[in-house]
């Protein structure tokens, strides 16, 4: 009777998969089960729990890594390159002066700004506000001008930023610790999370992202020893090996680039997530669009073309550099494929059941969206602030399950078959064409 | 006709149309000739040195009438543009005739005007500079001169002064122009040093951080293909350049590499920098100089106005009079001050006043290192601010550059915080204009009592 009445509450799609039971829900929506659950939830909680299992004895470590920082006051130079980032810079200035480690060099290269950054800078260097500002009258790209700040650089470690970032006091400190937990660390990325979350709506499903994407899941890639990309805005690197390896190669994608490099030579990459930045993410869907175009497209062009050594079999192959890419990739350019072919497949075999699988389907990812949003709550240190967020999650079904799929998969295409990150004009066409012919 | 007449002291005349022209080959021409009674003088020989005592023996003669008569140069012979600029060109003895009408017109203007009775050396030389551009229709422009300390003669005025006082010059061309007896046009702003006003000055690019010139400048050389950027001589092998990331061979610029900027290295202190800074080292005194700390003056041409012309044909002790009060409005000299804060004194005595003294001194190394022109020029600015917050019963005295002294009388309490406006301003003076961040002004305030004597406030 009791069950009857509640039967009678629910709505008719979910009373179709009580019905057909357990095997056909599982048929219908393999792609859920097999990937995006065991993936993001059953992982996610395991590698949460194992974590938590663990974090008296990385406290005690940190505690003493922390110490050996402190005692050694190693020197370290902050780059920032950029082109047109003259207005972020006193504010960065303002930033960095409050950090607790005090014991660094601020170096920045203008590349061929055709604002007022070059007064702005040459004003705070004389000022005191920053030790070193280059000014490259011709543009040369990113990682030139990255390559630029590391020749000039005195540091033991590097940390790389991006000018309209801004850190907690304790930023610097924090990501430089794991440098002392482990030799054989050779960079530290750290959490790169969203300031403007309020200015739209846009903003808001972006910050929940990088809540999931940033935060938690490079604490649990970190964990997993596959952790690949150190982000260009927030990210260190002990000098020695930087310069070994040569620097940044041309982007776009050159902070996962370089990270890939690191791997290859032997070092391991860590996560910090306590070494907290905030950046401003795109606002409008436009400008976010043509970012993240560029941002996947160098999955391709990096991951699949560039190093694809690591998956070959040979004298320097390594798991660990094989999983961090072979899961970037599957989870990415893989599962790209594979959901246009569960798409297919629905509507092939299950055309007549639509009614049920898409609201089914809503529900399952609305569910496991907010499943996620608590493992989230469980790693962050500003609950009380991202809760702001927590309405919005409900949208990111259409956001990262609709959206950002059809981007990332026309990014693939065009970069699979075009090789378009070679147009962009993120990077100079000169270098560009360059890079293009000898494969890089 | 030429109507050289040779007379009994072996002087040389030349009488054309009733004119007397006095030829002079050698200063000592001059001395047994009643200078009055000539019309003008032709300089007769090659001698630079002989040609300089004369020009200068005429020029700033006692009587001004004799300093203005023209001033000819034989054209046979050569002048140097600095000493032309004081006469009034060249003449052809044997075409004589042409330039009477020039000598007519300058000698009538000189009848014309008054005889200065001026006793301030400054004004007597406006006054005499202003009456020579009156006889020639003439605007004072300077000509290039690498003996002139400042780089630049005047006509006429830079007679009166030595090569050092240079700067005197210019600032009495200045107070001329302010007071509109000239228009001055913009020719140029000329650099001196800091200390001794000099204009020959070696300028050099340094380190900003240890102020060596030992330094190099690198091109940066940036590999498109790797994006390697270093300086030119990490990329520099035998048969070329080669990119030391990639091992390249850097052939065609533009296609393969770029140079996007230049990077200086010191020498001295291994610092590296885009921006060199610049010293100036004064050739004369051996002073380096900051950029910054160059006195900056102009150089322009002047031009007489109406009021400057007016000046030539009145009395000139009222001139004189109006002279001295502007220029000591506010600003007494210390000892007339003295007197009145002596009267100001016994008058509290007997009528109980409510008047205060103030006395404001700063002290700044960087004061001390300047010379007397920079320091009267600050003397000036101080005086300025002050005066700007003064009642007009109030008054001031400078007995320094650095010290100055305040007598309000009959003012309240509440009044006194004009002393702290003047000390905000004083300060912002000071900070906007010295590198040294640290100024210290001190104001102190005493009521004036009766029973008080000079030597309370003043030491």
């Amino acid at each position: 009777m009791i069950f009857l009445s509640l039967h009678n509450l629910l709505p008719e799609y979910l009373n179709y998969w009580f019905v057909v039971g357990l095997q056909k829900f599982i048929r219908v929506f393999w792609y859920f089960v097999l990937f995006e659950f065991t993936r993001y939830i059953i992982i996610d909680y395991l590698v949460a729990f194992v974590f938590w299992l663990t974090g008296k004895t990385r406290r005690e470590k940190f505690a003493i890594a922390r110490q050996k920082l402190f005692s050694e006051n190693p020197f370290v130079s902050v780059i920032i390159p950029g082109k047109n980032e003259g207005k972020h810079l006193y504010k960065l200035t303002k930033s960095l002066a409050e950090q607790t480690f005090k014991n660094f060099e601020l170096i920045i290269v203008d590349d061929g700004s055709d604002d007022d950054t070059p007064i702005i800078g040459k004003n705070l260097e004389e000022l005191g506000l920053i030790d070193m500002f280059i000014r490259n009258e011709m543009r040369g790209g990113k990682a030139s001008a990255a390559n630029l700040a590391l020749r000039y650089s005195k540091g033991k470690y590097i940390v790389h930023l991006d000018a309209d970032c801004s850190f907690d006091r304790d930023a610097i400190e924090k990501i430089l610790i794991p440098f002392y937990l482990d030799k054989k660390i050779g960079a530290v990325g750290g959490n790169v999370k969203v300031r403007n979350y309020k200015e739209s709506l846009c903003a808001k499903l972006q910050a929940i992202e990088y809540l999931k994407t940033v935060s938690v899941g490079r604490i649990i890639t970190s964990y997993l020893g596959i952790y690949k990309i150190v982000s260009g805005a927030f990210g260190a690197f002990r000098k020695d090996i930087i310069d070994s390896i040569g620097g940044w190669d041309i982007g776009p994608g050159l902070d996962g680039d370089i990270t890939v490099k690191m791997r290859k030579s032997g070092y391991k990459i860590y996560f910090q997530p306590e070494a907290i930045c905030l950046t401003n993410a795109p606002s409008k869907f436009k400008v976010l669009t043509k970012q993240r175009l560029r941002w996947d497209k160098s999955i391709i062009r990096f991951r699949v073309r560039k190093h694809k050594d690591v998956y070959m079999p040979d004298a320097n192959f390594n798991w660990s550099n094989f999983f961090s890419l072979a899961e970037n990739v599957f989870y990415n350019v893989v599962l790209d494929i594979l959901w246009w072919i569960y798409i297919i497949d629905i509507i092939l075999n299950y055309s007549s059941q639509l009614q049920f699988i898409i609201p089914m389907n809503f529900t399952l990812y609305f569910i496991m969206s907010y499943v996620q949003m608590f493992s989230i709550y469980i790693f962050s240190e500003r609950r009380k602030e991202e809760k702001y967020l927590w309405p919005y999650v409900s949208l990111m079904t259409i956001y990262t399950g609709t959206y950002l799929r059809i981007v990332r998969t026309i990014a693939y295409y065009k970069e699979f078959f075009f090789k378009r990150s070679y147009e962009d004009v993120w990077n100079p066409y000169k270098s560009s064409i360059k890079a293009k012919e000898a494969g890089l | 006709m030429l109507n050289l007449v040779r007379h009994n002291d072996n002087s040389r005349k030349i009488i054309q149309d009733g004119y007397s022209l006095l030829l002079v080959s050698h200063v000592s021409e001059l001395l047994n000739q009643q200078l009055t009674l000539l019309d003008g003088f032709i300089l007769d020989t090659d001698s630079h040195i002989h040609t300089q005592e004369i020009i200068r023996h005429v020029r700033t003669h006692a009587n001004l009438k004799v300093a203005l008569l023209p001033l000819f140069a034989n054209g046979i012979y050569e002048l140097s543009k600095q000493q032309l600029i004081h006469c009034d060109g060249f003449v052809e003895l044997s075409t004589i005739s042409s330039y009477i009408q020039r000598v007519a017109a300058i000698t009538k203007r000189i009848k014309s005007i008054e005889e200065p009775k001026l006793v301030s050396n400054d004004l007597l030389i406006q006054y005499k500079t202003i009456a020579f551009c009156y006889t020639r229709n003439l605007q004072l422009t300077p000509t290039t001169s690498r003996e002139s300390f400042i780089g630049y003669d005047f006509p006429f005025i830079s007679l009166f002064y030595k090569e050092t006082e240079a700067i005197t010059l210019l600032n009495n061309l200045q107070k001329a122009s302010e007071k509109n007896y000239f228009s001055c046009n913009l020719l140029d702003y000329i650099h001196l040093c800091k200390s001794c006003s000099g204009n020959y000055l070696n300028f050099r690019e340094c380190c900003p951080k240890c102020k060596s010139i030992d330094i190099d400048a690198h091109d940066m050389v940036h590999h498109f293909v790797c994006a390697h950027v270093a300086p030119e001589k990490d990329f520099k092998k035998e048969d070329g350049l080669e990119c030391p990331k990639c091992d390249k061979h850097l052939r065609h610029i533009g296609i393969d590499y770029d140079k996007p900027s230049i990077i200086y290295s010191c020498n001295s202190c291994s610092h590296e920098f885009q921006n060199p800074g610049m010293l100036s080292l004064c050739m004369d005194c051996g002073t380096e100089n900051q950029l910054d700390e160059l006195l900056q003056k102009t150089i322009g041409s002047y031009a007489i106005t109406q009021k400057g012309e007016q000046i030539l044909f009145q009395k000139n002790e009222i001139n004189e009079s109006r002279f001295k009060q502007e220029e000591s409005i506010g600003n007494l000299s210390p000892s007339l001050f003295k007197i009145i804060l002596n009267q100001e004194i016994k008058r509290i005595n007997e009528f109980n006043g409510h008047s205060f003294f103030a006395s404001i001194k700063f002290q700044n190394s960087q004061l001390e290192l300047l010379n007397t022109t920079a320091k009267k020029g600050l003397m000036k600015e101080v005086g300025e601010i002050i005066k700007s917050y003064l009642k007009e019963s109030d008054v001031l005295s400078a007995e320094s550059y650095n010290n100055y002294y305040l007598l309000l009388p009959e003012t309240k309490e509440k009044q006194l915080e004009r002393l702290e406006q003047i000390e905000y301003n004083l300060s912002k003076l000071l900070s906007d204009n010295l590198i040294e961040t640290k100024q210290e002004i001190n104001i102190s305030i005493h009521k004036i009592k009766g029973t008080d004597t000079i030597q309370t406030y003043l030491v």
